[in-house]
């Protein structure tokens, strides 16, 4: 264990509750120490980077997390024992990859708290998923119908829904937001309309870490009959998701930023949406027949997954949900706002500094600039001290320029990381400010 | 001396901070920029002379990014003062040849404080903040 790592003193955190309980600090620091022990999970986590072999400090968890030794290990294993095509190989391997594709849907629907199996579609992540409703929900719309997003949204829930809006003749309005970074609710009621077929929202920011009202925006939508897509990609391995509380329609999520591998992602629809709408992609498991005048699609799920799906993924994605139920996704959002609080506090203290976004409701997410130095090279200089984060405008360029900034630095994070780390990563920016602006 | 002093070398810092030929510039000023961290460049060549033998007085620059994108624009601006249109081109492409791994990277030697780059442009993800300008200089000498 290096320097960073070692399990430091805790200094005075704010009391969390009141009598009775166990006080703040102590609270704290155990949470510390498991933290400190889930990293054993981690087998990158211990790597080291630079030519001077510095510890790693890794806080750009929103980008994509790292993964546990589980999901590593589940990965291979599948590769060693089971690997073969799902759905069509009369084989044993076939029936075992088959039962492993299948059993990853069942803990996927679980994880989202859905009703059946047939409503959760695999895709490559969140963006494919977003693009599959994005197409196959408003090609059954008409000219001048509306779709309702906001200003905070990623790329990957602004353009889906302007490619469809070029196809369909759509009209896409947005939400605006404070500026302390939350969602101006009021929009809602003004632009929810008699046109508006859709409204899509992230569950939390990727740039400002807020965590938007979604039950809220959720009973304006229904109560005006409308659909609501939940962009789960920063929510579900920080915030838990459950479709059922949250009144999600649609929610979509990748693996990879979920303690999972790349190029799996999960779309829960209703079925009632799911069953009137039209196939996306053709091939593969989607069909039921084809003859030369046309086809007829195969039931839900599989009407929306067209060619060989990425089981391996999937049985990856299966270990990652399982494992972050182990740790329990209360504990991580928990342990994430007092990771934030703490980098937050310390950052304020940096003269000069600004961090974008101060909602009520947040995650582990937080972005920042110093005045005269570009996001590029406060990134450049805490990755020469070991610390991973990101610069960029974060895919969010109507955000970005809602907040007046191109490029920010952002810092966030997940269940491994530690007091220590938050410590020394302020300790880094500021040592950047004094030795670069 | 840590990785990022070897990066950030003196050279650059002194190219962020006291850029050279960097003036304020209208909005009619040709453009150039990396959307995807949003660095900008815009540049006015000054001519001295005529037709083929024209000289470029200077390049002013206007922009913002970061001290990569910013000290390497200052640093080409000052290379291409004095050069015909054809000599600046043969400049430019020299050093997007170097950085595309055409040419040895010894060749930034005879380039003067560009030698700086060197370590930059081993960077996949910090090339593009290295190039903007000089793509973007070619562009403007090869059309206009
Ligand atoms: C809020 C949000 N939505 C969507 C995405 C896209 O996720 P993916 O690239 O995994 O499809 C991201 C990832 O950066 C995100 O943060």
């Amino acid at each position: 264990m290096t320097a960073i790592h070692e399990k430091n003193k805790v200094a005075a955190p704010r009391p969390e509750t009141g009598r009775g309980s166990k006080n703040g600090a102590e609270a704290v620091s155990d949470m510390n120490d498991r933290a400190l022990g889930l990293r054993g999970d981690f087998p990158i986590l211990s790597s080291t980077v630079g030519r001077d072999k510095l510890p790693l400090v890794y806080l750009d968890n929103a980008a994509t997390t790292q993964k546990p030794r589980s999901v590593i290990d589940a990965i291979s294993g599948y590769y060693e024992r089971d690997n073969s095509n799902v759905h069509r190989s009369i084989h044993e391997l076939g029936e075992r990859a088959t039962a492993l594709y299948e059993a990853a849907r069942e803990r996927a629907r679980l994880f989202v708290g859905a009703e059946s199996a047939d409503e959760i579609v695999f895709t490559r992540g969140t963006t494919e998923a977003i693009n599959l409703v994005a197409y196959s929900f408003c090609a059954g719309l008409k000219p001048g119908d509306e779709i309702l997003l906001t200003q905070m949204e990623h790329h990957a829930n602004i353009v889906s829904w302007q490619i469809a809006a070029r196809l369909f003749g759509l009209v896409v309005k947005f939400v605006g937001i404070t500026d302390s970074g939350e969602l101006r609710l009021e929009d809602y009621e003004r632009l929810v309309g008699p046109r508006t077929k859709m409204v899509a929202v992230t569950q939390m920011s990727n740039v400002l870490g807020t965590v938007n009202p979604i039950a809220k925006i959720a009973g304006i939508a229904h109560s005006k009959g409308i659909p609501l897509l939940v962009d789960a990609a920063q929510g579900a391995a920080h915030e838990g998701i459950d479709v059922a509380s949250l009144g999600a329609d649609f929610l979509a999520f990748s693996g990879h930023k979920a303690a999972g591998p790349m190029g799996i992602g999960v779309l829960y629809g209703k079925r009632e949406f799911l069953e009137r709408m039209t196939p996306w992609q053709g091939g593969g498991e989607m069909i039921r027949t084809v003859t030369l005048e046309g086809f007829e699609p195969n039931d839900l799920p599989y009407k929306f997954e067209a060619g060989t799906p990425n089981v391996e993924g999937a049985v990856g994605l299966h270990a990652a949900l399982d494992y972050l139920d182990s740790v329990g996704t209360d504990w991580i959002r928990e342990w994430e706002k007092v990771l934030s609080e703490r980098a937050i506090a310390g950052l304020r203290s940096i003269p000069g500094l600004e961090i974008f976004g101060s909602a009520r409701e947040r995650g582990g997410i937080v972005s920042f600039e110093v005045p005269g130095i570009h996001a590029h090279d406060m990134a450049a200089f805490l990755d020469s001290r070991g610390i991973a984060i990101r610069a960029g405008h974060h895919c969010a360029h109507p955000l970005a320029q809602r907040l007046g900034v191109v490029s920010t630095a952002r810092a966030s994070f997940f269940l491994y990381n530690t007091l220590s780390e938050v410590d020394f990563f302020i300790q880094t920016v500021d040592e950047a400010r004094r030795r670069l602006s | 001396m840590s990785d990022f002093d070897e990066l950030y070398q003196e050279i650059i810092r002194d190219h962020y901070k006291h850029p050279r030929n960097r003036v304020p510039l209208g909005k009619d000023c040709p453009a150039f920029d990396n959307p995807s961290c949003g660095d900008r460049v815009k540049f006015l060549i000054e001519w001295e002379g005529e037709g083929e033998g024209a000289v470029i007085k200077a390049v002013n620059f206007d922009g913002s990014g970061c001290s990569i994108s910013m000290s390497s624009t200052s640093m080409m601006t000052e290379l291409l003062a004095g050069k015909t249109r054809k000599q600046a081109l043969e400049i430019v492409d020299h050093f997007l040849g170097i950085v595309h791994g055409e040419r040895d990277s010894g060749d930034l030697e005879e380039m003067g404080d560009v030698i700086a780059l060197g370590g930059v442009i081993k960077l996949p993800v910090r090339v593009k903040c290295a190039t903007l300008s000089w793509n973007g200089m070619k562009r403007l000498l090869s059309a206009s």
